[in-house]
């Protein structure tokens, strides 16, 4: 399934992105990756389906919590978007 | 026992924290370090405590309430953040060697803005007088550890706020039972520990952080492992290591008991328990209590000295007696100096939420016991 990957750069920081997309509607899970998304060690992403993607995306720009990096996912391929 | 040490810490803790602290150990392994249902339990109690934190104590972001050991160890953090070696820094006359100590450390300037004992007025004409010469950080407990003394914290942060100074809070005595209020007060950073007013367990502490930090401490905190210095980012800036997931977790419970019961109510029961204790040992012609006027002056802490008799003396006496008290110095010898008790110290009682009218009366009745031999 197609969807997007907002990183944190810490768990704090993904637990927050968490519960701004909660309170706009969007459930997420978070998971642990590695330096290959993250490039520094590491880290946390937010899974978001690609339906709720706007949605996620303006709650976050309007909190200014943002995430550090946003993939898109498609087909096993990952490709870095913006926000 | 008549447990009367709860500036210290506070012994009796609502079940609630008990329970916590169990449930915790049986369920949670560390935080940040792993994707199974066991790190992510502690993981989401980290988080729904930082933030139960942050609603208490007015921080706005979750993220800036870090996990401690004590109070001391937040407040050599924020000393540590602010002041650089041989800085100036204007403290009160009531601090804490949990200060003062980090300050000698740092051959700091320690510029005391000296007032008398329950003088209010006279602690904000000292703190302006002292900061007309500007300093790098002031340092300010909300309470005497000793006395209970309440100081004018809100005031001494409008000064502050004032010349550009940041403002260092020493909530130890305060947190659970005054208001704290990190936006209002504009504070860089305020400590506290988990186990006196917030009834958490011993080995936790807060520290709220308004303004960039210096980690004492270096270590994994499961993000950017790759680099070796540490994050920029709070919490885990000054996070390092596995957390106290037990103690948090007894901690999360302990502020959910002061949020029920709420600070306003706790400081309402320990004032009425002090202005008994104090009416109480003013009978006693051989004590003199160091009490304040106006009860808003006082928290739940006194002080009081019998002539002729070592402050140690007694305090032994009661404890032969089954009445747990604190005797000498306090580890805040400033706080002596200021109020003129340096020279042999003082007994203290503090009290909790947990403490009775019933169990102050046999405190006294344990002290005219021993001062009738």
């Amino acid at each position: 399934m197609n969807h997007y990957l907002f990183t944190a750069r810490s768990i704090t920081h993904a637990q927050r992105m968490a519960q701004v997309l909660e309170h706009a509607g969007v459930y997420v899970r978070i998971r642990r990756v590695g330096a290959i998304v993250t490039k520094n060690g590491c880290g946390y992403t937010l899974q978001v389906p690609e339906r709720h993607f706007r949605r996620a995306a303006d709650a976050l720009r309007e909190t200014e919590i943002r995430p550090v990096r946003v993939f898109y996912v498609s087909g096993g391929e990952k490709r870095e978007v913006a926000l | 026992m008549i447990y009367l040490d709860s500036a210290a810490t506070t012994f009796r803790k609502p079940s609630s924290v008990r329970a916590a602290v169990l449930h915790a150990m049986q369920t949670m392994s560390s935080p940040g370090r792993g994707g199974y249902p066991s790190a992510q339990s502690a993981e989401t109690l980290l988080f729904r405590t930082r933030s139960l934190a942050a609603e208490l104590f007015g921080v706005q972001q979750p993220e800036n309430v870090v996990f401690t050991f004590n109070a001391t160890h937040g407040l050599n953090i924020a000393i540590k953040s602010l002041v650089p070696p041989r800085g100036r820094v204007v403290i009160s006359g009531y601090e804490h060697n949990a200060v003062t100590r980090p300050l000698h450390a740092l051959g700091a300037e320690t510029v005391v803005a000296a007032s008398p004992l329950f003088d209010t007025d006279g602690c904000v004409s000292a703190f302006r007088k002292a900061l007309r010469r500007g300093a790098d950080a002031v340092v300010c407990t909300m309470v005497s550890n000793v006395f209970g003394f309440v100081l004018p914290i809100g005031e001494v942060a409008a000064l502050c706020r004032n010349v550009g100074v940041p403002l260092i809070v020493d909530a130890s005595q305060a947190a659970g039972v005054l208001p704290v209020d990190m936006t209002a007060l504009g504070a860089s950073f305020v400590a506290m520990p988990g186990h006196k007013g917030l009834y958490g367990p011993q080995g936790t502490g807060l520290l709220l952080c308004g303004t960039d930090t210096a980690p004492i401490l270096e270590g994994g905190t499961g993000s950017a492992s790759l680099e070796q210095a540490m994050p920029a980012f709070l919490p885990d800036r000054l996070e390092a290591g596995t957390h106290n997931m037990p103690g948090i977790a007894g901690l999360e419970a302990g502020l959910r008991f002061v949020r029920e019961k709420t600070p306003q109510r706790i400081a309402r029961h320990e004032r009425a328990l002090i202005r008994r204790t104090s009416s109480g040992l003013q009978r006693f012609d051989a004590c003199t209590v160091y009490t304040a006027e106006d009860d808003g002056a006082q928290a739940g802490v006194l002080s009081f000295a019998v002539r002729g008799r070592e402050p140690e003396e007694v305090a032994a006496a009661l404890a032969h007696r089954g009445v747990a008290v604190r005797a000498g110095y306090h580890c805040a010898p400033l706080a002596h100096r200021s109020a003129g008790t340096l020279e042999h110290g003082t007994i203290r009682m503090s009290v909790s939420a947990f403490e009775t009218a019933a169990e102050i009366d046999g405190f006294l009745h344990a002290m005219r016991g021993i001062l009738s031999k």
